[in-house]
């Protein structure tokens, strides 16, 4: 009976550990699918609504359901835009790698310092960055996501044959 | 009397948040209550200018004559300004920059210039600002007083326009002559181009308008003028430093419609505008 409870647990946290990992593949593609959307957003709030950043990040937080960007907002004014968004990448968990955060804080570095058509041609700049990031976490997720859940659950299962 | 002095102390408040924290504490500590503009110029001195002249300022807010111990302005200073000034949206402000200048809560207008790029049609924007003048706005309640039987006579506003230098008061002394026609019960309607007049832009007045004046805000003043005069059925329309051709000729249809104008014109005398501006002025303001 314990050896049963005991395959039972190694086999499901590992499988729970492999499904975590493709999850967290699946989230950086969408997280970077939404950022591209907020950025589309944040296009139109500058070159049409003339919204300041903190107002503009506020409304895309509440409509994208993206609490990076309101919290940004609520940052910008405390400290600097770059600052806000280096602080808020920390504190929300959107499974983006290194080289993602090295496109947004290169993005925030300029934000809000700059006229509108290189505002603009700046975040055009970041979209295209962030779609070439998103396509190739889409196809990691694609081949690698079943691969995590998989290797979780026979990795446990192996494990406890080894064990029992 | 203690309405004065709180509405001053509000006024302060938004000048001086819009200084950057190492700038604030020496305008503060210098005092606000005199105080008539602070220069911030990249590489130079601090300077405050004051009723009684211009100083430099200490970082501990003493008034210099000289320059050494006087606090020097740096690129970063002027960065972080703009920062504030434009809520971290420099794009946002891209016509106000063009036109010179911004302006802030409580209606302190912030004079910019810097290195101008020229487009086909002139100056597009500046490729970087050195320099910043920071103008405080006053509200002096009750300055308009002794002119209000001459502007209201028998119950009509008679069409008016005031001329004077700049730094002179013409915007406060035309607020509050909104504020008392507001009292006499007239529906008083105001374009305030640039935010100078009620400062209300997005925002409630920080400025007492009296019983209340019905306020267009950033639209240019010929056509808010026309367009003041469709929407809020006013007696009169007040508006501030008129000077194209197209604001002129928005005066005369208002006039035509039996609605009373009062405005600023920068000049120090009548006397010294050339021919065609007097007689263009004499045919919008003039009786009919």
């Amino acid at each position: 009976m314990i050896k049963l409870l005991g395959t039972l647990l190694i086999v499901s946290s590992s499988g729970a550990l492999g499904f975590l990992k493709s999850q967290r593949l699946k989230k950086r593609s969408d997280s970077l699918s939404r950022l591209i959307s907020a950025l589309v957003l944040l296009e139109t709030e500058i070159s049409y609504g003339r919204k300041s950043i903190k107002d503009a990040f506020l409304s895309i937080g509440a409509s994208e359901n993206m609490p990076f960007f309101t919290l940004v907002s609520e940052k910008i004014g405390n400290m600097s835009v770059s600052d806000a968004f280096s602080n808020s990448i920390k504190c929300c968990d959107m499974c983006l790698l290194g080289t993602d955060n090295i496109v947004l804080l290169e993005f925030a570095s300029t934000l809000g310092s700059l006229d509108t058509a290189s505002q603009i041609k700046s975040i055009t700049h970041t979209k295209e960055l962030l779609s070439i990031a998103q396509k190739e976490a889409y196809e990691y997720y694609k081949k690698y996501g079943r691969f995590y859940r998989n290797m979780g659950l026979l990795l446990g299962i192996l494990f406890s044959l080894i064990l029992f | 009397m203690f309405a004065l002095a709180q509405e001053n102390k509000e006024l302060s408040t938004y000048f001086l948040t819009a200084l950057p924290e190492k700038i604030r504490s020496p305008v503060s500590k210098s005092g606000t209550d005199r105080l008539l503009e602070v220069r911030m110029r990249c590489g130079e001195k601090l300077l405050a200018v004051f009723k009684s002249g211009s100083y430099l300022l200490s970082p501990n807010g003493e008034l210099l004559r000289e320059r050494k111990n006087a606090m020097t302005v740096t690129e970063g200073d002027i960065k972080s300004a703009l920062e504030l000034i434009t809520s971290f949206s420099l794009y946002a402000y891209e016509n106000e920059i063009r036109n010179g200048f911004i302006t802030i809560s409580g209606g302190h207008r912030i004079g910019v210039c810097g290195e101008a790029n020229i487009g086909k049609n002139g100056m597009t924007h500046l490729k970087s600002i050195q320099s910043l003048n920071y103008r405080f706005a006053r509200e002096i309640i009750g300055c308009s007083d002794s002119f209000m039987e001459k502007i209201v006579e028998n119950g009509d506003i008679k069409n008016t326009l005031i001329v004077s230098p700049p730094m002179c008061g013409k915007t406060t002394l035309l607020r509050d002559i909104a504020r008392n026609l507001s009292l006499l019960g007239k529906r008083v309607s105001i374009i305030d181009e640039r935010g100078e007049i009620a400062a209300s832009a997005g925002r409630t007045s920080p400025f007492d308008m009296g019983f209340g004046c019905d306020i267009l805000s950033g639209a240019p003043k010929a056509d808010g003028m026309l367009y003041m005069l469709r929407s809020m059925s006013p007696d009169v329309i007040i508006t501030d430093e008129i000077g194209g051709n197209a604001d002129l000729e928005a005066i005369r249809e208002i006039k035509k419609r039996g609605v009373s104008v009062i405005a600023s014109l920068h000049g120090r005398d009548t006397k010294l505008l050339d021919f065609d501006t007097v007689i263009n002025l004499e045919r919008s303001f003039g009786d009919d």
